[in-house]
């Protein structure tokens, strides 16, 4: 039996489809309204989640689009810094290289000497150069000025107060970009090659290698010179500066004395009391030969001395000695073989280690201005040294220059992907949250219609009944 | 005759009857819960007039209400279920627009400003500005989650009032089931029916079912009684009175007056709020704090082991106390009885400290085991690094400073200069023994030296340590620097890694001891006969770098044979962790510049400097390369350099210190105030799965949000689904008792023309008599 159906039943039917209708309509409208498909987690729970996560990705790539933004001006600005201080050594070395010409007066010298000085200067700046208020050759110690100046004089000397550290950015999904490239590596990563020695005195390199940087004074003396044939003594209180075995001969018939590879001396008479025979090193002796007994003798000199590394403390020089270690305080060690020294004298030892590009052109300066006191070829020579420096140096400052050009490729190629990425992340949010307006368009308008057909419908019906006929 | 009248009069009476009944069914067309009625006629009983039975005409039996009594039970049980849901889809969609997601200003968007600040900073880490905005943009996450939990949690408790108002509800209905029940009892018990008042219990009934599930059980005499979980609400004359409470979990529970136990039903409104408050809402807070737990963990983890601005700490205070007021008794507590928001694991603690004239750091381990270190033993054994002091202030917090010209820190960095003893090609003369600790000494047992001023003997007595047969290296080195002899001798006794080190006092090629014999030399494995002379050039090893490896090592280095750095032929470093397996073999012979820089392994290198090593006076140093530096938690548990404090939604908050001054954000991993290692670290959390969750933390909380809009959607399609149902139980209910004014209108013709008929039959009868009588 068909059910029986009341009025009550019709009006609860009717009532039923025009608020579901309604409510269907005030969704699309929302939808429409807001332009978003999911404005509650309950619309779509999963695609609520895509979205958090979705969004999270997108916040994730503004930081590291941001943090490319932030980086590129600062690795662009260090890049032109290098430059900046390529130039300068340039210029530094055109600067050696006209000093180094053996036509110069001391003037001369003086006023190059001064010009590098203004282009360390200018490499000092660089060196210290900032972006804001990061110094961007400290490493990770940014907020330290990287390179200062001490000492007076002759001894200046520059210091770094940065660290060897590189500041990293994070510009992807694991993916970290150095910032920086340390001024330590820059400015004072370069070394000498080897140790030299001036050869006044015939101190030779030990066989140990030398730790230390730049140059240093070594002192040798002489203390003592024994084995004389009968007759021939040192006069006493005469200056000596001969030093190890040389041969002292004295010839009858020539009346010369020689000593060792040095020019004939005539003996003059009477036998003098005083006379200075020398090797052709320089390395000399006053003879007594007052008590010479005019025959001819060949004697085997032998000089004992001793050496100083600051012209104070003295020791002994052990001439048999291939591999004497001299400390010398706050610059570093040396090793030395004394079996060849042949006079005293002060020797210059340039020997290995690093040293920065300050100490370099300071000291270039230095040795220009000393051509008056240490003789113009000792001077030239300590300038060509520093020169091959320089070249060392600045070939370390264009390795900076091109991994920084690297980097900043990098970076663009980041920000490059990064944008790309974005667009794509911010995509697929677009199509999880946002409402296909084309189709809820369409949605709206069939919501429309079915609610009209059911007004339409429940009115006619609900004006059926009988009383209408009675 | 008369029986013809009698005929004619019942049926206009039962005619009228049915005009009546039908006009109450129509004008009660559209009242709630009316069911309509019809009159039953019947035949009269027959006349047997001699022989013949007649007809006596129609009776009316009874007015009956046309009731389905099942549907309607039926009625009551599908009303509580759609209420359930109702209650639950209202108070479902509260909860969920509380998470304004997505894409509102929720804690998805907190997280992502957090994130987003941090990385900003790690641009720029000495920005004071961006410090700020991070402090803010953290304190914006904390209170985003104080406040998502409050109004969670407050949802719970309007749930308990609203449960509250609906036992005064409960109360009302039940009162009146209940004096309905008395007045159908009364007339039906006078052989009555009760049609309008049993529609009325019906629907009172519906009514009460949709609050509260219940049992409704008819009885013979017409009343019914109702039961919730099987206790009386309703019986025959009276209802039970119910009163809204809490339980222990803080759901709604009913107490019946006179019941033995209190009720939580499953269905009705109050269904649906104890299933919200019950199930829903313990699940859902115990996740919002898990995601808040992990959160203050990990950020804390990674803060906690850098170092702020000023390149480390001279003083931090622990934002937990270690125990109530500092009390005595909880010294001797072991740390993992403390009641800390997150425990202490077996671990280590690195702590790093830096002389800040000097620079140098010296690095010490602190061995944590929370089921044996108390507080006091944790205390003691901080205190006892060189310049650091460790206590509990008057609150009870772990508190840690460092002397004047120390500052301390918890940091993973690299120690730049491992040799802190001066065991490999120092400036010391130094031999370290062969044999490990412990050793057995007795009584006489001595080592024969040759000193600064000739020969000494020291000897030891089995006195002299607390147990003679396991003597540690380090007792021994302390038993041995007592003696006078060997100071003036200028020689020390070091230990290293459990192995003794006897150790010139002076630098320099002057400083030299020679080891002539004795029984203590034999046990520890010195060979007699060696004479060690110190170096004018020391070695001076330089770590640098960052460990990026995995898990916390002890590297040790050895030379592997007598040689000189940068000029011996086939000098190697051997460097080997703590498991004896190797790490790199770093060739310093003659192809190696000293002072240049070798790489180890995992981002670390070393450089030496000029000098000589030597393998048979046992040089060797040791240097601790950490991934985790606390692998503890110590300072995580105890809040030691945090960034986050507490340990749930309702107290996360950012540590004080750092609201106070956000220059005391850790950011540097190295102490260099342009190092942003330990931001990075914090900034990979963004992307990298936590292990509490399984996921990252927005993921956590992106399926913590849609796992809350399930639930709504779910409780929506089931309210749908359920009230669907109610829906067409309501139709058949309509069916079958509902009033068709048209069926009406129907049976009102039928009856007026019964009615009329019946009239016309008692005017015939009439004419009748009339005839009869005119023949009189």
């Amino acid at each position: 039996m068909a059910l029986r159906t009341t009025q009550s039943t019709t009006y609860q039917q009717v009532l039923l489809g025009i608020q579901n209708n309604t409510q269907r309509l005030v969704q699309a409208q929302a939808q429409v309204a807001t332009g978003r498909r999911i404005s509650r987690p309950s619309d779509d729970p999963v695609g609520t989640a895509t979205s958090i996560n979705l969004r999270q990705q997108i916040s994730n790539l503004a930081s590291y689009q941001s943090s490319v933004d932030e980086a590129r001006p600062i690795v662009e600005t260090a890049a032109s810094e290098i430059e900046q201080a390529s130039n300068f050594m340039t210029e530094a070395r055109a600067l050696m290289l006209q000093g180094l010409s053996g036509t110069l007066s001391q003037d001369d010298r003086n006023s190059i000497a001064d010009q590098i000085e203004e282009v360390a200067n200018g490499l000092l700046g660089v060196a210290n150069a900032r972006f804001g208020d990061r110094f961007l050759f400290a490493g990770t110690d940014d907020g330290v000025q990287p390179y200062t100046l001490d000492g007076e004089g002759p001894d200046r000397f520059a210091s770094y107060g940065g660290n060897g550290d590189e500041q990293t950015v994070a510009v992807n999904r694991g993916v970290g970009l150095e910032l920086n490239v340390p001024g330590s590596e820059l400015f004072s990563g370069a070394g000498y090659t080897s140790t030299s020695f001036a050869g006044l005195t015939g101190l030779q390199s030990g066989l140990t290698v030398d730790q230390g940087t730049g140059f240093t004074r070594v002192q040798l003396r002489a203390d003592s010179v024994s084995g004389f044939e009968e007759g021939v003594v040192q006069a006493a209180g005469t200056a000596l500066t001969v030093l190890g075995e040389h041969a002292l001969v004295i010839d009858a018939d020539d009346q010369t004395v020689t000593l060792g590879d040095g020019e004939p001396v005539l003996i003059p008479t009477p036998l003098p009391s005083a006379l200075t025979v020398e090797t052709a090193g320089g390395g000399s002796v006053t003879l007594d030969l007052s008590g010479w007994t005019g025959l001819s003798s060949t004697a085997s000199l032998v000089a004992e001395g001793s050496i100083a590394t600051n012209g104070a403390d003295w020791t002994p020089v052990d001439r048999t000695e291939t591999d004497l270690e001299l400390v010398i305080d706050g610059v570093g060690v040396i090793h030395v073989d004394t079996t060849e020294l042949s006079r005293t004298g002060e020797e210059l030892i340039t020997f290995q280690g690093t040293t920065s590009v300050f100490d370099t052109l300071l000291g270039a300066a230095q040795d220009l201005r000393d051509g008056a006191t240490v003789g113009v070829d000792v001077a030239r020579a300590r300038l060509q040294e520093r020169y091959s420096e320089l070249i060392d140096q600045q070939s370390n400052t264009l390795v900076g220059l091109g991994r920084l050009g690297a980097r900043a490729r990098r970076l663009n190629e980041t920000q490059e992907r990064l944008d790309e990425l974005s667009i794509q992340y911010q995509d697929q949010l677009s199509r999880n949250e946002d409402a296909d307006l084309t189709e809820v368009a369409l949605d709206l308008t069939r919501t429309e219609q079915t609610l009209q057909v059911a007004l339409a419908s429940g009115a006619r019906l609900l004006q059926q009944t009988l009383l209408n006929f009675l | 005759m008369t029986l013809g009248l009698n005929i004619g009069l019942k049926g206009i009476q039962s005619s009228q009857r049915a005009l009546e009944t039908l006009g109450h069914n129509i004008t009660n067309a559209n009242t709630p819960g009316y069911s309509r009625q019809t009159l039953d006629l019947r035949a009269s009983r027959p006349l047997d007039q001699i022989g013949v039975i007649v007809g006596t005409g129609v009776d009316a039996e009874g007015v009956r209400r046309i009731a389905d009594d099942v549907l309607n039970r039926r009625l009551v049980g599908q009303a509580g279920v759609v209420a359930r849901y109702e209650g639950l889809t209202e108070i479902l969609s509260t909860l969920e627009s509380l998470f304004s997601e997505p894409g509102g200003s929720g804690i998805g968007e907190a997280y992502n400003t957090f994130f987003e600040s941090a990385s900003a900073l790690a641009s720029n880490p000495r920005d004071g500005v961006l410090r700020g905005a991070l402090v803010d943009s953290a304190e914006n996450l904390s209170s985003s989650f104080n406040q998502l939990f409050a109004s969670v949690s407050e949802l719970g408790d309007d749930s308990i009032a609203q449960a509250e108002a609906l036992s005064t509800g409960i109360n009302e209905l039940s009162a009146e089931v209940a004096s309905l029940n008395v007045e159908i009892g009364q007339i039906e018990a006078g052989g009555g029916v009760a049609n309008d008042l049993r529609d009325q219990r019906d629907l009172a009934l519906i009514q009460l079912g949709a609050l509260i599930e219940v049992d409704v059980q008819p009885k013979p005499s017409g009343v019914v009684h109702v039961l919730v979980e099987g206790q009386l609400l309703v019986g025959s004359s009276q209802s039970y009175e119910v009163a809204a409470d809490v339980d222990d979990s803080g759901a709604p529970i009913l107490n019946l007056e006179g019941g033995t136990r209190s009720v939580q039903p499953a269905g009705g409104e109050l269904g649906g709020i104890q299933h919200f408050i019950d199930d829903i809402l313990p699940g859902l807070q115990d996740d919002i704090n898990g995601l808040v737990r992990a959160t203050i963990l990990e950020v804390n983890r990674a803060h906690s082991v850098g170092i702020a601005q000023d390149g480390g700490y001279t003083s931090l205070v622990s934002a937990l106390p270690l125990g109530s007021d500092g009390a005595d008794f909880l010294l001797n507590e072991p740390l993992a009885s403390l009641d800390l928001d997150f425990p202490v694991q077996d671990g280590q603690l690195r702590i790093n400290v830096a002389n800040d004239a000097t620079g140098d750091l010296t690095v010490h381990l602190v061995d944590i085991d929370p089921d044996q270190m108390t507080v006091q033993e944790l205390i003691d054994e901080i205190g006892e690094i060189p310049n650091v002091q460790a206590g509990l202030d008057s609150a009870g917090r772990l508190t840690v400073s460092s002397n004047s010209g120390y500052r301390f820190d918890f940091s993973a960095r690299v120690d730049p200069n491992p040799d802190d003893l001066g065991t490999f090609g120092s400036g010391y003369a130094s031999v370290v023994a062969t044999g490990a600790g412990p050793y057995s000494f007795v009584d006489g047992d001595g080592i024969d030296l040759v000193g600064a001023l000739g020969p000494i003997t020291v000897t030891v007595n089995a006195a002299d340590f607390a147990d003679n047969t396991t003597v540690t290296a380090e007792e021994l080195a302390s038993v041995l620097n007592s003696n006078v002899e060997l100071a003036s001798g200028q020689i020390q006794v070091e230990s290293l890694g459990g192995k003794l080190v006897l150790q010139s006092t002076a630098t320099g090629s002057d400083a030299t001891f020679g080891i002539t014999g004795g029984s203590i030399a034999g046990i520890v494995g010195l060979t007699p006969g060696a004479t060690v002379t110190g170096s004018d050039t020391p070695v001076n090893p330089v770590l640098t770098g960052t460990f990026t490896g995995e898990g916390n090592h002890t590297w040790t280095f050895r030379p592997t044979i007598d040689g000189t750095i940068g000029a011996t032929p086939d000098l190697l470093v051997e460097v080997v962790d703590e498991l004896g397996q190797p790490v790199a073999s770093l060739s310093v012979g003659d192809g190696y510049t000293p002072g240049s820089e070798i790489s180890i392994a995992d981002g670390v290198s070393v450089r030496f400097d000029f000098g000589q090593v030597s393998a048979s006076d046992g040089d060797v140093f040791q240097a601790s390369v950490v991934e985790d530096s606390d692998t503890a938690d110590i300072l995580v548990a105890t809040g030691l350099n945090a960034f986050f404090q507490g340990g749930d939604a309702e107290t996360f908050a950012v540590a004080q210190s750092i609201l106070d001054d956000p220059s005391q954000l850790a950011i540097s991993a190295t102490g260099a105030t342009g190092d942003n290692g330990a931001l990075l670290k914090l900034l990979e959390l963004q992307d990298s799965d936590v292990a509490s969750l399984g996921s990252t933390l927005t993921g956590a909380y992106g399926t913590l949000v849609s796992g809350v809009g399930s639930e709504v959607s779910s409780a929506g399609t089931r309210l749908a689904t359920e009230e669907g149902l109610l829906q067409s139980l309501e139709e058949r209910r309509q069916a079958v008792s509902g009033v068709n004014v048209d069926e009406e209108l129907v049976d009102m013709i039928r009856f007026e023309q019964a009615f009329g008929a019946a009239a016309r039959y008692i005017n015939v009868v009439q004419q009748l008599g009339d005839t009869l009588l005119s023949l009189l």
